[in-house]
């Protein structure tokens, strides 16, 4: 019993030191999903992956920028229409790329690259403010 | 010559046979969100699991019992069946996890969905389980996953800087999200010392027909095989370090790291990926599926054996057969694979006190391992690193789940 009482407390504890960044958790995930899209866009364009993945690859980010960016009530006003924003960008982006892989134009997927890398430096930066507050 | 071929032989299949998908989704995330400071977790782990691993051969190959049957044995059934349910609960979790992981490579193959591949994957490990022997799934599949090596490959093709990876081997506390630390550090843990693991080269070893005149082969090769298996998974480490840290992407899914090896490689990378992971977690699915057999034949005292015909030990087969049916539940479901390998992870390293003190206390019997019991060293670190596994688990699994 006394172990399961420590253990219990060190819970909570490690809880109330680490429910501060959760809203900070959420645009660092969106930035790299960011990120992660950019290099997708990268390597389909120099013919390093097969069509099929980079497709699959896009779906799985957008989908999971839908989902994070369902939990952004949290944040600041300021973070949160920025962060509005960028997401608003960084969905078109990804779209627009979703469809030049189908019609594998890989030479109108390089100039949506240059976004893609633009709304993650964004979300990155409004992350860092966030874990630097908490 | 035989001999020095066999340790050749058993040190290379242990380096091939070591990642899966546990290690290598760990090793990716932790390099990717905290550079090269969780290597000293992959260092620890290994240096336990080279310890429990040389203990299960040598408790076979003295005692001529498994870890199962010297622990019914030693402890009575209405004991072991508390070690049996944990652990054949968390490999069966662990063998979702690994299946999905086979799953994955083919969808990242193919682009099909990963869930279409379930029943054909479980088809052809039960056939290869089925129809094969002990030697080709142990060896066959090892000797195809040595394509691992390109992990390391990479780490020396991206010219890691050694100096920082060598400072990463120094445990040192979080500078940043620490419950997102100790997590990883957990996983990596539970990842390393899957309690499936040990019981299945107990097993192995009896299937080997292992005595006394086997233990140095024993010691070559769990530390050797480990060791290098170790060093996979820490260029695994390193390599999303220096793929994924600078770009700041976070691994959440089986699509971001199948980017890691491009850099390295250029097209070849992703295909290497490819292979180098649907290889991993098949072996892993073959070595689960016939460790969770093991486990339950030797507990209820039934027939057991890969090498023995499945209508001379049906209740054996007819066990993994449903261990794979059990398995399969999660992927055709949808359950990302990734998380379940987190989580598996994890509940692994909490399992860990169940499933390896009464281990600890056979290997400090006589009456087992007559001459050859451990050592005080052997027995302080394992004892060390289970419990601190089990205490970190504990903590960090509320707070994962909790907290995303």
């Amino acid at each position: 019993m006394a172990l399961l009482r420590v253990v219990m407390i060190a819970v909570l504890l490690a809880a109330a030191g680490c429910g501060g960044s959760g809203d900070a958790t959420d645009v660092r995930a969106l930035a790299s999903w960011a990120a992660t899209t950019d290099m997708v866009a990268a390597a389909w364009t120099q013919h390093e992956v097969p069509r099929r993945y980079s497709l699959r690859a896009v779906g799985r980010a957008r989908q999971a920028l839908t989902e994070r960016g369902r939990h952004l009530d949290a944040l600041p006003a300021a973070a949160r229409a920025r962060v509005g924003e960028a997401l608003q960008r960084l969905d078109r982006a990804v779209a627009e790329l979703a469809e030049a892989i189908e019609r594998g134009d890989r030479t109108g997927a390089v100039p949506i690259r240059a976004r893609l890398q633009a709304e993650a430096r964004t979300l990155g930066e409004v992350a860092a403010g966030l874990e630097a507050r908490s | 010559m035989t001999k020095v071929f066999e340790v050749a032989l058993g040190i290379v299949t242990s380096i091939g046979g070591f990642l899966e998908a546990g290690s290598l989704a760990t090793s990716a995330q932790a390099g990717a969100e905290f550079g090269f400071q969780l290597l000293w977790v992959i260092a620890l782990g290994t240096l336990c699991l080279i310890f429990l691993v040389e203990m299960s051969g040598r408790l076979a190959a003295v005692s001529h019992h498994t870890i199962a049957s010297a622990m019914r044995e030693r402890f009575g059934f209405n004991f072991f069946v508390v070690p049996l349910l944990t652990v054949a609960l968390v490999s069966l979790l662990t063998l979702g996890a690994e299946l999905g992981g086979v799953c994955m490579a083919l969808q990242l193959a193919t682009g099909v969905a990963l869930q279409w591949w379930a029943l054909p994957v479980m088809v052809l490990v039960w056939v290869l389980l089925w129809r094969g022997s002990f030697g080709l799934i142990e060896k066959g599949v090892s000797l195809l996953g040595l394509v691992t090596v390109a992990f390391l490959v990479a780490m020396f093709r991206l010219h890691a800087p050694l100096g920082e990876v060598a400072a990463g081997l120094v445990p040192r506390l979080p500078d940043h999200d620490s419950g997102r630390y100790w997590f990883l550090a957990v996983s990596i843990l539970g990842a390393s010392l899957t309690p499936y693991l040990f019981y299945f080269y107990s097993s192995g070893a009896i299937e080997d027909h292992w005595d006394k005149k086997d233990l140095g082969t024993n010691r070559m090769v769990a530390t050797l095989g480990m060791s290098f298996g170790g060093i996979l998974a820490a260029a695994v480490l390193v390599v999303a370090a220096m793929v994924f840290l600078p770009r700041g992407v976070r691994i959440e899914s089986y699509e971001q790291v199948a980017l890691m090896l491009i850099d390295a490689f250029g097209h070849w990378g992703f295909w290497l990926f490819v292979a180098a992971f649907g290889i991993a977690c098949l072996g892993a699915v073959l070595e689960i599926t016939l460790a969770v057999a093991y486990l339950v034949a030797q507990g209820f005292g039934w027939n057991w054996g890969e090498n023995v015909k499945p209508r001379d030990a049906a209740r054996f087969a007819a066990t993994y057969t449903l261990a794979l049916v059990v398995a399969m539940l999660p992927v055709v479901a949808g359950v990302d694979p990734l998380r379940l390998t987190n989580v598996s992870m994890v509940l692994s390293a909490a399992s860990l006190p169940v499933a390896t003190l009464p281990f600890l206390v056979l290997m400090n019997d006589p009456t087992y391992v007559k001459g050859h019991a451990n050592g005080r060293f052997g027995n302080a670190v394992v004892l060390v690193v289970i419990v601190l596994a089990c205490v970190l688990a504990v903590v960090s699994l509320p707070l994962e789940l909790v907290g995303g």
